[in-house]
């Protein structure tokens, strides 16, 4: 009990937040993380820990694409919900803030999900401090290839966001005009 | 994919390119220190004196940040989902300026998802990787042993590129694959894949166009079906293995590809059977008021598997009224049934029969005069406690027969907790026990004991306007635990709630008021209340703020003295603010990231929450997150004002990009422009002294070792006093007794706020704070003089020399006055203290505010918890029903939570 106590104390919010990131959904990513610790709790103790617990995340995340139907069902009534209480906040002098803010998260999302999954999975495994080994281990790479990996994923990450975010401003300029 | 152990010999090789360079993959692997010692010196020796690489390795650096920064915007969703809205138009210019060849009508009017085109192209490309993988292989380009859909993928890259641009009917969709792919996630990754890697490669096809754009419409029917119905990954494998088997010259022929999009279709149409073994199935739904519609937080929710035997499952809704549950080992076909509770609604259950992996549930409640559920609570007891306790008298204290006025409560609390029978006290105390695991680390609290005033005639303390414990509680209480007892710090559960007190009067900051009852869980003794009330006080003159926290959320900040003090001390700051002043946080780890943009002080919800959300991981670059910082600051620049960064590190703050010389340079022209540094370290063995002090001393700013609370306040509420409003300082209460009316008294909480007698007007001696509009109460428990047997006193010898006050009141003591209150503070800004003072006088009649009520069944609540030897008759039944009886006009909703939370934890605790 106290072994999984520390796994989860240690790793569960990395697990979400790579989840979240990945899925674009917080509330799976709760429940794909949970998921994850009910079955490190069974295969206790584990060897490589966090790269086990990554590996099982990752495998969550490729099951999930089954249900995918219900899940974009279940996303546009999530959608709902955001957009009712950005209509509230819109009564608030936040409301351009708060537009922007949700337009950066929605091109950020437009770049990561553009990335290859072997890429955007690398990157976003790095992101929460796995080293080449565990990431290679995790995606069933070798280890000599996630460096290419992760830079071309940057790259390409970078340059969408940026090029969406210069889209954006010209357009801007053009809604004006 | 398999989950594949490292052999220790699979060291990481530097790849060289022909120009005797180390390729991109290896500076990044240099620059993410993921090479072993050696090679890491052979690159670092090149890369210093290479200019080329010098560029490449800024480069990526600086890829890398931008990255970080990017995905960091997607940790702070509103309802947790980022919206994809808005960039599907968008995305089609990208790939036009990538390079991409596109067609200029978009329709962006349709979702992309729905039409067909995107869905045969995803399935083209996918075919068309698996087809090229075949060919690649021939020809000797290098893919891994591994047969695995990535590494073909890879190969195929460069082949497929034609095909998914010249495709007529996949030229669109593949365009906007980047923004849209995550709802036909890991199918259209592939695409998206190929496609993207064709912005970089040089098409070499030997596909004949015609034969691609025949199977693509050969393939449209299925493909549609495929792509929201398949498990994508497999199929890739299986398709790849198929067409494998087909030789390379037959993958222009339509009909072989075409028969290989028949296959896939029909492993699309197998894929998502469910089987019928027990499976976890998430109950998930949003709970209503059935007359207001508006969502319900902090429902109970219990879930019941028909013909199980497994314990309920539990959880709560969130503020927003969704709850979800996941509930493993649920046989097919099978019923759930989940009851709903709330205090203050009927209760309500639902049984529906799973028939999916989700089972959506969403319930209305309907108010109820009664609290339900809290009666149904009492009954069980009842049945419990039957042979010593007749029913009738049980329902006296039921909400029921409650005065919502609260008069008369505490008598009838008082009955109530003789009830409690020692079995109830041992279940609390192991259920206490089970969270023994727990790293959560609380210094010991002893109750303060009764003291005999003819010995002990003064009780001298500090004021605290923490209120830390009581979120903690609740936490745990959320959580299904019963707090461990020191966590539990009984004057800051008190403290939490606002409470209607008279402004103070003339040129005093801060006002006195007494007050005294019956306490309820001791009849025989007074229980007098001291509250302390500091001054609303206009601030519109004061300069106001621009803070931007930049808060290091790295792994190392993972620990209960780093981030969560960090926390804590930031929602010590929010108390303080006003709405002239904005505050707002940035991160930096892996990910440098805006948490919550400038905002004003008004809004303290907001920040609050963002304040909440701030969690622990990866690894540190603060490079970015400094730049981000004086960014953030600079747009909000308030030229009067206090500009600040405010930088809260363990010390581990890499600099990323540049140098710490840089970043000297850079704190020096942010202090130039007005913008100054304030740096927090926060934990210990990674903290970073020498290089803290360095960057603040070039910040104009002051540098701060955090430790716990009580330093935080110093530095953050105290220090930082100029511009936040504290209206008195080092505030000390004494309160003497009168022997001739009080015997013994105890003070309740404040443990660790004692002073001794003497330092009470020692102006040196360091007190707590009171900001603007703060509160502060302190309950005395009394013993009156004539009252004996209902403590065990640890009798002293009475004062040899000294005259017994008792025979010589002074001429200006009434006899009925209990006790009179002095109060010293310091002005802000003064060294010597002034004093206040208040006799408070008992007569025993009247009956007590609701304020004072639900104060005490705060303490009562606080002394349960902690299993005080004086809790008395107090149990958290008692608490409840006395606290329900005294919310008042709760503005705000606090005391019905607290009302709520005690149900809570009965109920966990029955469990």
């Amino acid at each position: 009990m106290d072994d999984i106590d520390r796994l989860f104390r240690e790793y569960h919010q990395p697990v979400v937040r790579y989840l979240a990131r990945r899925l674009g959904d917080r509330d799976l990513a709760e429940e794909l993380a949970q998921e994850t610790f009910l079955r490190a709790m069974r295969h206790l103790p584990l060897t490589n820990e966090r790269s086990w617990l990554f590996a099982v995340a990752t495998n969550l995340i490729r099951d999930e694409g089954r249900r995918e139907t219900r899940r974009r069902r279940h996303l546009e009534a999530l959608r709902h919900d955001a957009s009712q209480t950005l209509t509230i906040e819109h009564e608030s002098v936040r409301q351009e803030q708060r537009r922007d803010q949700l337009r950066e998260q929605a091109f950020a999302r437009s770049a990561i999900d553009a990335l290859g999954e072997k890429d955007r999975a690398a990157l976003l495994l790095r992101e929460e401090g796995l080293d080449y080994n565990e990431i290679a281990a995790t995606l069933g790479l070798s280890a000599g290839s996630v460096g290419t990996t992760l830079s071309r994923a940057r790259r390409r990450l970078v340059d969408i966001y940026e090029t969406l975010v210069r889209e954006r401003d010209a357009q801007g300029g053009a809604d004006v005009a | 994919m398999s989950h594949n152990e490292m052999t220790p010999d699979d060291t990481l090789q530097i790849v060289w390119t022909d120009a005797g360079h180390p390729d991109e993959g290896s500076l990044q692997t240099w620059l993410d220190d993921a090479f072993d010692a050696a090679s890491g010196a052979q690159v670092q020796a090149h890369v210093g004196g290479c200019v080329v690489c010098q560029q490449a390795v800024a480069t990526l650096r600086g890829y890398t940040a931008a990255a970080s920064r990017i995905l960091g915007a997607l940790d702070d969703a509103p309802g947790g989902v980022v919206a994809r809205e808005d960039t599907a138009k968008a995305a089609a210019a990208i790939v036009a300026q990538a390079g991409m060849r596109t067609r200029a009508e978009q329709k962006a009017a349709k979702a992309w998802y729905t039409r067909p085109a995107f869905r045969v192209a995803a399935a083209l490309a996918l075919m068309a990787g698996g087809t090229t993988w075949v060919m690649s292989r021939s020809t000797e380009v290098a893919v891994s042993t591994d047969v695995s859909t990535a590494a073909g993928a890879d190969a195929a890259a460069p082949a497929v590129a034609a095909p998914a641009v010249a495709a007529p009917a996949a030229e669109a969709p593949a365009v906007q694959a980047p923004a849209l792919a995550a709802t036909a996630q890991p199918l259209a990754d592939v695409a998206t894949e190929k496609a993207n890697v064709s912005t970089a490669t040089t098409p070499s096809t030997t596909l004949p166009m015609a034969a691609i754009a025949k199977a693509a419409d050969v393939a449209a029917p299925v493909a549609a079906e495929m792509v929201v119905a398949a498990e994508p990954m497999a199929q890739a494998r299986k398709a790849t293995a198929r067409i494998d088997s087909a030789s390379p010259a037959n993958v222009s022929d339509p009909m072989v590809s075409g028969r290989a999009m028949a296959t896939m279709a029909a492993m699309a149409a197998s894929a998502p059977t469910v089987a019928p073994s027990p499976r976890t199935v998430i109950v998930r739904g949003t709970v209503r008021d059935g007359s207001t519609q508006r969502p319900i937080g902090g429902v109970q929710i219990q879930a019941t598997v028909s013909g199980s035997n497994a314990p309920a499952r539990a959880t709560v809704t969130s503020t927003s009224g969704t709850y979800s549950l996941p509930i493993s080992g649920v046989a097919p076909n099978a019923s759930i049934r989940i009851a709903f509770r709330r205090i203050g609604y009927t209760l309500a259950v639902a049984t529906r029969t799973v028939a999916s992996d989700t089972l959506v549930i969403d319930q209305t409640m309907t108010t109820s005069v009664l609290a339900l559920g809290e009666v149904v609570t009492a009954a069980q007891d009842a049945r419990r406690e039957k042979a010593a306790v007749p029913p009738t008298r049980l329902l006296a204290s039921t909400p029921a027969a409650q005065d919502f006025s609260g008069r008369g409560v505490a008598g009838g609390i008082a009955r109530g907790v003789e009830r409690t029978s020692p079995a109830r006290i041992n279940t609390r105390n192991d259920a206490r026990r089970d969270i023994g695991g727990n790293r959560e680390q609380y210094d010991k609290i002893d109750d303060n004991p009764f003291l005999v005033v003819s010995v002990n005639p003064r009780s001298t303390f500090s004021v605290d306007v923490d209120r830390a414990s009581y979120s903690n509680v609740r936490r745990f209480i959320s959580q299904g635990q019963t707090p461990p007892p020191d966590a539990v710090r009984i004057e800051e559960l008190i403290n939490y709630f606002p409470y209607d007190l008279p402004s103070p009067r003339g040129n005093a900051p801060v006002s006195i008021t007494t007050e005294t009852m019956t306490a309820p869980w001791q009849p025989k003794h007074r229980l007098v209340r001291v509250a302390l009330q500091a001054r609303r006080i206009e601030t519109a003159a004061l300069p106001p703020s621009n803070l931007v926290f930049l808060i290091d959320v790295s792994g190392s900040m993972n620990q209960w003295d780093k981030l969560p003090l960090v926390k804590s001390s930031l929602r010590l700051l929010v108390d303080q603010l006003r709405p002239q002043d904005h505050v707002a946080l940035v991160v930096y780890a892996g990910a440098a990231g805006l948490v919550l943009p400038s905002t004003s002080g008004e809004e303290k919800a907001m920040i609050a929450a963002a304040i909440d959300r701030l969690e622990a991981g990866g690894s540190t670059a603060g490079g970015a997150g400094i730049e981000l910082a004086y960014r953030t600051a600079r747009e909000h620049f308030k030229p009067n004002g206090n500009n600040r960064v405010i930088l809260a590190t363990d010390g581990d703050f890499n600099v990323g990009a540049s140098s710490d010389g840089d970043m000297e340079r850079l704190i020096e022209s942010k202090r130039a422009e007005g913008t100054y540094l304030t740096i927090l370290g926060f934990g210990e063995g990674n903290y970073q002294d020498a290089k803290m002090e360095k960057l603040a001393k070039r910040g104009n700013g002051n540098y701060a070792y955090v430790d716990d609370i009580a330093e935080a306040r110093k530095v953050l509420v105290k220090e930082m006093g100029a511009t936040l409003v504290t209206v008195a300082n080092d505030v000390k209460l004494q309160v003497e007794f009168n022997p001739a009316a009080v015997r013994a008294f105890r003070l309740i909480g404040y443990e660790d706020r004692l002073l001794a007698t003497e330092d009470f007007t020692d102006d040196k001696k360091d007190a707590g704070d009171m900001g603007a509009g703060h509160s502060v109460t302190a309950l005395y428990e009394v013993v009156p003089t004539g009252v004996t047997s209902t403590i065990t006193l640890r009798e002293q010898d009475s004062l040899r020399y000294q005259v017994p006050s008792a025979d010589a009141p002074r001429a200006s003591a009434a006899r009925n006055e209990l006790m009179f209150v002095r109060m010293r503070y310091k002005t802000p800004g003064e060294g010597t203290s002034k004093q206040l003072t208040q006799a408070v006088i008992d007569t025993g009649r009247g009956s007590a505010s609701s304020d004072f009520r639900f104060a005490a069944s705060v303490a009562a609540f606080g002394m349960v918890l902690r299993n005080s030897e004086h809790k008395g008759t107090a149990t958290l039944r008692s608490a409840l029903e006395m606290a329900r009886g005294a919310r008042g006009e709760d503005e705000g909703g606090y005391r019905s939570e607290f009302v709520g939370m005690i149900g809570r934890l009965i109920d966990s605790e029955r469990r």
